[in-house]
């Protein structure tokens, strides 16, 4: 079976979750002998150079089985490509290629009309039509994150009016046909797959049958040295804290500053690890200069003794092993509505417990006092005192510790994709069947009664 | 044998003269000169662009009535003046192009200064001036740049099979090109079932590239039949529609806006069911907001008295709709039943009945009473107009099209033209209550 993976960039391009996800999944495809083929987007200000005069789709640095598309043309507003020469290469590639499934795992950087094309093609030739939702892309203008633009509150669904007033510039009319034009491309899909059950929840809301949507969570990437961190941890204060991920401000590295300063207050001796990258490009100024502001003063005060807060840049998969080795606890503080939260199978991997905000997709991973704590999200004093309790309370670093599961490895996931690819999953919902003329009536009328509601 | 002497300029100035002082004479030169003309352009003829810009011709070809698009060129078309060869912008000279443009132009700054006007005076004197001449002046303004932009159209057909469609979706574009994509998309759900065309005319010549490009992708992709046509200048609604109408190629028009969008899955099962009676000659369908909200349940005349200085009033009418923003369980909504009017935001209507009605009163300028218009002279020609409340549709009312001031003044001057056409017949059939007494279904 051939599988086309259609991803946003190249993780070797541009790192993220979503990215790192259908590359583990691609890895893990090819493990279990199937033939993955990857179609990596990139825009034209991250590597000029690989735009080929005249190309859409070429093969990426001898990796075998990999291609890029060359975005251009890229519409925001309606999330879609005005350059049609794109669309026809699009389509003389699948033609090239032949595969069996194309599964999407974004739309942004291609367009939502790939959707029609990839279903007419797949109707032709037979095959299945997968996307992974990743975001709130689909739901939510406001950058895909469901925080309100004008308060940066939570926004827990979206309706024309309340996108309005996210975006007064635009009339509510134009949500509501955003609305209507995402999902009807999301209706050539056969099934998609969600990483959390959270997220499947959201799109349900918005409109999406449950029957479609089944949940595989992303698969980690098996780190070369192992999991093992060889040396059994001494008894001592479980005080070490450290953060993983980007620098921006939705990350919640603001919550657990505000919630160091607290507890120095308190006279507690502990430190806190950041390790992270992005700042100069991805963060705002205003988080940059606070960032920086926190870390200067940090380093100022402390001159005289081994700093608290020490900011270790960025971090690689192959350092997690060293870097794991050092401290007890991993902090998520984000402000957002977390999807999947690659951090945390980062963590359980080395069978670290997360300290984490009570949201979306992270309060669904980590099992508040089994695997990890909750804190009330955006709440400095929250995470003050639940750090507190995590380095004083004995016995409860060990208890939390065996309770972890380790997370799904690249293979097991690819494992679970081949049943939806094959159409036969026990999981909820995939169950449609290769396209003939009755199944594709009675979807237009499925289509119609969620479409138009 | 001796050579042709050549003639001296002052010969050539005498018989010149001479012939310019005879009409006769001077019609029978031009007329040489003409078939000369075309006779000498005939290497240029482009069968396909011939077919496409006269689909008289093409229908007469399948019907068998003519043999080829080329004899019947030489026989009839270059006498009718039909062109051998695609029209398309660069080959109107620069000189009608930029008359075209500076009347266009002058028609805006007229119709902007009308909207500005009625912005910060009182109507009455602003449709005294109106009535005075300034709408005449408009009028006949509007009827040349619409007869010059309409005369040389870009017709482009896409993704046509051998399938004959069996009703022709008319939609005139301006200001926001991205309808069209999205109508497609959203509309190709529900017409797969039944082949059915879209006619696009974009009023909008700047947005005439990207459209060439978007329809050509969208009616591949969504596997629907379209047709685009452009204009040079914005030729509004009745025009638009008219010239649209033209080029259709099924029995069944359907005019809509470009920011109408299905409702339910089954509008066009619903809409064929009525057109197949004998009331769905010409009917409308119940328009929603996107909010669930009625928007349209059809239209009737308001009589409206503008007093000024306590002694000087005029007498106008004024559009009203049915149900406006109130849930669809309210009778008026709820009932098929006939109506004044319909909005032309839909009108199906049988093209043999629109044909017979010689189309919208292309007087009307830009935008606005043409639709109302239509459905009197239907009525006066004895087919009643109906409101079909089963046939549901999305209208997101005023976001389809670009509205600037030139639209607003233009509204002001169409309602003068209307009411000086329908005020001394309609006087008395004013008000909501007229459908009461007509029938209902």
């Amino acid at each position: 079976m051939r599988v086309l993976l259609v991803s946003l960039f190249h993780p070797a391009i541009s790192p993220g979750g979503a990215q790192q996800a259908c590359y583990n999944l691609f890895k893990g495809l090819q493990k279990a002998k199937y033939e993955p083929i990857l179609l990596a987007s990139v825009e034209r200000h991250m590597w000029p150079a690989l735009f080929k005069s005249g190309a859409t789709i070429t093969e990426f640095d001898k990796h075998e089985n990999e291609f890029l598309f060359l975005s251009q043309g890229y519409d925001h507003t309606f999330h879609r490509n005005k350059d049609p020469r794109n669309l026809d290469e699009f389509e003389d590639f699948l033609r090239v290629i032949r595969p069996n499934v194309i599964h999407f795992h974004c739309f942004v950087t291609f367009g939502l009309e790939y959707f029609a094309t990839a279903r007419r093609y797949l109707d032709k030739n037979g095959g299945r039509l997968i996307f992974t939702l990743h975001d709130f892309l689909a739901i939510c203008q406001a950058e895909a994150q469901m925080v309100r633009t004008f308060d940066k509150t939570l926004c827990e669904y979206a309706s024309s009016f309340r996108c309005h007033q996210c975006f007064p510039d635009h009339p509510p009319e134009h949500f509501s046909i955003r609305a209507m034009w995402v999902k009807h491309h999301l209706d050539y899909v056969d099934t998609f797959v969600s990483p959390s059950e959270f997220l499947r929840q959201r799109y349900i809301d918005w409109g999406i049958s449950p029957e479609r949507i089944v949940v595989i969570p992303n698969g980690h990437e098996s780190p070369t040295g192992g999991t093992d961190l060889s040396t059994a941890p001494p008894r001592r204060p479980r005080n070490r804290f450290a953060f993983f991920g980007r620098l921006i401000e939705n990350k919640g590295l603001l919550v657990l500053f505000d919630a160091i300063k607290l507890l120095r207050n308190r006279g507690l001796d502990f430190t806190v690890d950041i390790f992270g990258a992005n700042l100069k490009h991805e963060a705002t100024e205003q988080f940059r200069n606070a960032f920086n502001a926190f870390i200067k003063q940090e380093q100022r005060s402390t001159s005289h003794r081994t700093p608290m807060v020490r900011f270790n840049g960025a971090y690689e998969m192959v350092d997690l092993q060293r870097l794991m080795r050092e401290i007890d606890w991993v902090v998520v503080p984000s402000t957002w509505w977390e999807i999947f939260g690659m951090v945390v199978s980062e963590a359980f991997l080395y069978g670290k417990p997360v300290i984490c905000s009570k949201i979306g997709g992270l309060a669904e991973r980590v099992r508040d006092n089994v695997d990890g704590l909750h804190f009330v999200v955006r709440s400095s004093r929250s995470l003050a005192e639940i750090m507190e309790r995590a380095m004083s309370e004995d016995g409860l670093w060990e208890h939390l510790c065996c309770n972890i599961v380790p997370p799904p490895t690249a293979e097991g996931v690819a494992r679970k994709h081949l049943e939806v690819y094959h159409g036969v999953s026990t999981l909820a919902g995939a169950g449609h069947e290769v396209h003939t003329i009755r199944a594709l009536i009675s979807r237009v009328n499925a289509i119609a009664i969620w479409q138009f509601r | 044998m001796n050579p042709p002497s050549i003639p001296t300029l002052s010969s050539v100035i005498r018989h010149g003269l001479k012939i310019a002082r005879n009409p006769v004479a001077l019609a029978r030169e031009l007329a040489v000169f003409h078939t000369f003309y075309k006779v000498m352009r005939l290497h240029e003829f482009d069968e396909e662009a011939y077919l496409d810009q006269n689909p008289d011709v093409a229908a007469a070809i399948r019907a068998g009535q003519e043999a080829s698009a080329r004899g019947h060129y030489i026989r009839f078309g270059c006498a009718e003046g039909r062109s051998p060869t695609r029209k398309v912008d660069p080959r109107v000279p620069y000189r009608v192009a930029s008359r075209r443009r500076r009347r266009s132009q002058e028609r805006s700054a007229i119709l902007a200064e009308i909207a500005a006007r009625a912005g910060r005076e009182h109507l009455y004197p602003l449709l005294l001036d109106i009535a005075a001449g300034t709408g005449d002046r408009i009028l006949k303004l509007n009827r040349r740049v619409v007869r010059t932009a309409k005369a040389d159209p870009l017709v482009t057909r896409f993704n046509y099979d051998a399938r004959r469609p069996e009703i022709s979706v008319i939609i005139c574009l301006y200001g926001h090109p991205q309808f069209l994509s999205l109508q497609l998309a959203l509309f190709s759900t529900g017409c797969r079932l039944a082949p059915v065309e879209f006619i696009f005319l974009n009023n909008s010549a700047e947005h005439g590239e990207f459209l060439l490009r978007d329809a050509k992708q969208a009616a591949r992709l969504y596997e629907i039949p379209v047709t685009l046509i452009n204009v040079n200048e914005n030729i509004g609604l009745a025009a638009g529609n008219n010239l649209a109408a033209r080029h259709a190629t099924s029995s069944r028009l359907v005019f809509m806006h470009p920011d109408v969008f299905p409702r339910d899955h089954n509008w066009l099962a619903k809409h064929n069911e009525f057109s197949a009676t004998a009331d769905g000659r010409i009917f409308g369908a119940c328009l929603y907001y996107d909010d669930g909200s009625v928007m349209h349940a059809g239209m009737y005349l308001e009589r409206e008295t503008i007093r000024y200085e306590t002694s000087k009033c005029m007498d106008l009418l004024r559009i009203r709709h049915y149900a406006k923003g109130v849930p669809d369980c309210v009778p008026d909504a709820a009932k098929t039943r006939v109506v004044p009017a319909i909005t032309g935001a839909f009108i199906s209507i049988e093209r043999e009945h629109f044909e017979s009605l010689k189309g919208f009163d292309e007087n009307f300028v830009l935008a606005g009473y043409e639709d109302f218009d239509l459905c009197l002279r239907s009525a006066a020609a004895g087919q009643r107009v109906w409101y079909c409340a089963n046939v549901r549709l999305m209208h997101l009312e005023a976001q389809g099209g670009a509205r600037g001031p030139d639209a607003r003044g233009a509204s002001y001057v169409n309602q003068w033209l209307f009411s000086r056409k329908w005020l001394p017949s309609l006087a008395n059939k004013c008000g909501p209550l007229w459908s009461r007494v007509e029938q209902t279904r």
